[in-house]
């Protein structure tokens, strides 16, 4: 039968997993606290970063500037999609809005089909050496890279929320708009702002996953619904709630498609998410919406 | 506006009883029932998003379960082929049931995330319940759809079936849409606390309209496996309900005839692009912006503008 290390392996691999579909949640939260919009094209931000990722170390530029410069470009493309797709809608009913948002992503997902076509790649270990063996479970030293990388940015975006002059602003007009225009901020800029951190947040989500889970035109679909349901179980207004929500779903996947079967590892994901939504609509981990 | 919009429908009926004739091929004719089937959908559909304002984002699960139902039911069990169709409308309403109870309760999008994973479940499913669905190779050998002494053999056939189903669903749509639950739409629509302490009962409302168009999608589904005899889960997923939704919005949502547009619209285009193969991915996504962005009201609204009148036949709960 099973033993406890098979149980702490999965363990592991759900941690790791879930700490890269808290990011990617994290990014659909920003957008939503500033303009109440369920980006539906986050997942393809997550494709852009690995991708770029891809093509420029693949054009021989080094591992850490092609990184950089694929955060940048798809940060700047977060941007730009909210200027051109977004911005023209103003307050167009919500339904609009994901469909803007999904007819955005089919483009996107189309141009990098046409761009890189329909192959699988890969970038190497950010960090190679032997395997970590805790609990007779084995850890590979990229996994602890990447759930650092995603621990550390969540906190950083914690500070940024909370300490800075740009980050109070933002949640002042998540908070109330009309109130923070009052006080001299510019909710439009804010806007604008929260896409193109949650595009940096998507693009860095996609560059370390893909060593270790690969990455092609269409990996944005299923990571970007990933991230979408944890942030469902964590409130879409808790921070600390969407990232226990995202250890959650990775942790309950890991073990789902470990010992049941991983051909359902999707269904209960989405079993998680309806079972979520009848009984807990406001996240498990969410703080109540006065409604 | 009611005396219109039968009339458009009587035109309509004409048209569609001359067109096989002026077809130059099959191949026209097939593509004409793929419209009417994909129509029998997007009708319900528009029903959901344009008057009951709610969003289904996994519609091709209906769809799959409609096919699926009659797949099994004459397949494994040797069923009549009628009382199987019968059997596919009803699962797929029961399952929108399911689905729309608990969650059309709340505001907001909700439902559209919850459709979404259901469509998923029901995906995954059929690929993986082997001994029912025949995984991912799916069920052949299902017969043609035979009632009332009659077998609907060729696409000719077929074309008169579909597109006479397609015609009676929009005369019973003109009907609810002109009648008291329009009204009653666009009551909700004006002002929904109002509208409830008037007696209304948004939720039984919104899970009625769901429930039809879910049904709509079963008796498409069904159709469509009578149509081609082999289904695998393939054109069941997620991609499928976009395309829905996306057909509705490009033709109009909120307007009788706007599905009817973007469905024909939606459906020779990828046809006319087949040269560019991998292109027809693109123009759906930027079609899609492209429209929300320039033109909310639809295709519809252009033909609207053409024959100079401004929408009148808007009666229910186009949304600002």
């Amino acid at each position: 039968m099973y033993s406890w290390s098979v149980f702490l392996q999965f363990l592991f691999s759900g941690i790791t997993q879930g700490s890269v579909y808290a990011l990617i949640a994290l990014g659909f939260m920003v957008i939503y606290n500033s303009s109440e919009i369920i980006n539906f094209a986050q997942g393809e931000f997550v494709m852009l970063g690995g991708m770029i990722t891809v093509a420029l170390y693949g054009a021989k530029v080094p591992l850490p500037l092609a990184i950089l410069i694929a955060v940048l470009l798809t940060t700047l493309f977060g941007v730009l999609f909210q200027h051109l797709a977004i911005r023209p809608l103003k307050k167009a009913e919500p339904f609009l809005m994901i469909m803007v948002t999904i007819g955005a992503s089919i483009f996107i997902r189309g141009v990098a089909m046409l761009i890189w076509g329909k192959g699988t790649f890969s970038l190497p270990l950010f960090l190679n050496g032997p395997p970590i063996i805790i609990g007779g479970a084995v850890v590979i030293p990229h996994a602890l890279v990447e759930t650092a990388a995603a621990l550390l940015l969540m906190l950083i975006l914690q500070l940024f929320f909370k300490r800075t002059l740009v980050g109070q602003a933002m949640r002042a007009c998540a908070v109330n708009k009309t109130g923070a225009s009052l006080c001299g901020i510019k909710p439009e800029w804010m806007v604008k702002f929260s896409f193109g951190l949650s595009a940096a947040l998507g693009s860095i989500a996609g560059i370390i996953i893909a060593p270790t889970n690969l990455t092609s035109y269409d990996v944005g679909v299923m990571l970007g619904l990933k991230g979408f349901v944890v942030a469902i179980i964590g409130g879409l207004n808790s921070f600390v709630g969407t990232i226990c929500g995202g250890l959650l779903l990775g942790i309950i996947e890991a073990l789902g498609a470990g010992f049941i079967s991983s051909q359902y590892k999707n269904a209960i994901t989405f079993c998680l998410l309806i079972i979520i939504l009848i009984f807990r609509p406001s996240g498990i981990f969410g703080r109540k919406k006065h409604e | 506006m009611n005396n219109k919009n039968y009339f458009s429908l009587a035109v309509l009926a004409l048209f569609l009883l001359i067109l096989p004739w002026l077809l130059p091929n099959s191949y026209f004719l097939n593509i004409a029932v793929i419209i009417g089937t994909y129509t029998l959908m997007t009708i319900g559909l528009n029903l959901l998003i344009g008057y009951a304002g709610q969003i289904s984002l996994g519609h091709a699960a209906y769809f799959g379960i409609g096919s699926y139902t009659v797949a099994i039911l004459t397949t494994l069990y040797q069923w009549d082929t009628l009382l199987a169709l019968i059997t596919a409308v009803l699962l797929a309403a029961l399952a929108a049931w399911i689905i729309g109870k608990p969650t059309l309760r709340l505001r907001g999008h909700y439902l559209a995330m919850a459709t979404l994973g259901f469509g998923f479940i029901v995906q995954i499913l059929m690929a993986e319940l082997t001994g029912l669905t025949g995984g991912p190779q799916g069920i052949s050998g299902i017969p043609k759809l035979a009632a009332f002494g009659f077998k609907f053999k060729g696409d000719f056939q077929l074309y008169f079936l579909v597109w006479g189903l397609v015609v009676v669903v929009q005369l019973m749509t003109i009907h609810l849409v002109c009648g008291k639950i329009g009204r009653t739409f666009l009551a909700i629509h004006t002002n929904e606390t109002a509208a409830e302490s008037l007696g209304i009962n948004t939720a039984r409302l919104r899970l009625m309209v769901f429930m039809i168009s879910a049904g709509l999608a079963g008796l498409a589904g069904g159709f469509y496996a009578y149509a081609i005899n082999y289904i695998n889960p393939e054109p069941f997923g997620f991609n499928f309900s976009i395309l829905l939704v996306t057909m509705v919005v490009v033709g109009g949502m909120g307007d009788l005839w706007g599905p009817l547009l973007g469905t024909v619209v939606l459906t020779i285009i990828p046809e006319v692009l087949r040269a560019f193969k991998d292109f027809d991915i693109i123009i759906y996504g930027l079609i899609l912006m492209l429209i929300i962005i320039f033109m909310p009201q639809g295709l519809i609204s252009l033909i609207y503008r053409a024959f100079g009148h401004v929408n009148s036949d808007k009666s229910g709960g186009s949304i600002q």
